[in-house]
């Protein structure tokens, strides 16, 4: 099955600009970063670093870090939430009376797996058990991975500032619990909640045509699509 | 979601990597300031240090240095590098410094931390 250039594009559109456009927002927040960096630099009367060395800098690093984790924890959390919780008339919801992990029949595995299906999900027994969790598996890990870096990378951003103002430098156990830590994991966490709290809530009243992620324009309020 | 894997991994060892090279420089940088003449030692300073050190003192640089009360070098108890800052625990004082184009140059020295709170900054004979 081969496809044209033109067409394996527009298959992959999605994908392809937001890849593009996570790029051009990274590009954007290094170049505005280490101005800011270099600012507080010129102030404090120390040298200025260069883009590469900004770009492997626990200061830019903690900024990449903080975020990402925070998205990949809305992701682990919403993907597993909406297995059990629902709310009525959201497209972002399944309907009420379809809560739970679901059958065989309905999730195509077991007495139900298809030729065309994914090899793991064919394969039954441990395998297909852990393809059944496989994107929370991997959405989790890499929250973890990101949270840790955060922390790696918080650290010694942290404590190059603490220098800076002749203070001792915090372990990783006291930066752990230290404001700077929790403040920079709070304040992402709270407005990946509001981003999803509002998106669920939002999608039972308001629309947008053409979009899989709002329901048709006419469908009534209560209806979730199933 | 691998590259996003190896991308976050990368990101972690190159943050680590630059805070664990530096320090044998850095602790050189603290060693040779603590026991070098005053006009050597001088030029060890970092240029805001130094310009506070005059400013202060009223006088030269090396005659700044010479008037004030710093303890001796001797040996490296601890070291400390976080990115662009370094902490040097000598025997007789710690020195902060930072990194330049040219090096590591000493920030602040002859500091003794008279209240133990981590929130009590140093207080130094030198600093900026």
């Amino acid at each position: 099955m081969s496809r044209s250039p033109r067409s394996s594009l527009r298959d992959n559109s999605l994908s392809i600009v937001f890849g593009l456009l996570l790029l051009a927002s990274v590009a954007g927040q290094a170049v505005v970063g280490l101005a800011g960096y270099n600012e507080d630099a010129r102030v404090a009367g120390l040298a200025e670093i260069g883009m590469l060395r900004y770009l492997t800098s626990s200061a830019f690093a903690v900024d990449v870090t903080e975020n990402w984790q925070s998205e990949y924890l809305q992701f682990t959390l919403f993907i597993l939430l909406t297995i059990w919780l629902v709310q009525r008339g959201s497209s972002e919801s399944k309907p009420p009376d379809q809560a739970g992990p679901g059958s065989d029949a309905e999730e195509r595995v077991g007495a139900a797996v298809e030729p065309a299906s994914p090899a793991a999900a064919r394969a039954g027994g441990p395998v297909t058990r852990l393809y059944s969790m496989s994107l929370t598996l991997l959405m989790a890990t890499i929250f973890g991975l990101s949270w840790a870096a955060q922390a790696v990378t918080g650290r010694v951003a942290s404590n190059q500032e603490r220098l800076r103002d002749l203070l001792d430098p915090l372990p990783m156990g006291e930066y752990l619990l230290h404001p700077d830590f929790w403040s920079r994991t709070f304040q992402n966490w709270q407005s990946e909640m509001l981003a999803v709290g509002s998106m669920v809530i939002f999608a039972v009243f308001l629309r947008q045509r053409g979009s899989p992620e709002s329901k048709e324009v006419g469908a009534p309020h209560d209806e979730t699509p199933g | 979601m691998l590259k996003q894997l190896i991308t976050i991994a990368g990101m972690v060892v190159l943050a680590g990597c630059s805070a664990a090279v530096p320090q044998g420089e850095a602790a050189a940088v603290a060693q040779r300031f603590a026991s070098a003449a005053p006009a050597e030692a001088c030029g060890l300073l970092a240029p805001e240090t130094l310009a506070q050190l005059e400013r202060r003192s009223g006088e030269g640089c090396a005659a700044a240095l010479a008037g004030l009360d710093l303890a001796g070098g001797g040996a490296v108890h601890q070291v400390e590098v976080a990115g662009e800052s370094a902490q040097v625990k000598l025997a007789g004082q710690v020195v902060f410094l930072a990194r330049f184009p040219q090096g590591w140059l000493v920030t602040a020295a002859g500091c003794h931390k008279p209240d133990p709170d981590p929130a009590e900054p140093y207080e130094c004979e030198v600093e900026p």
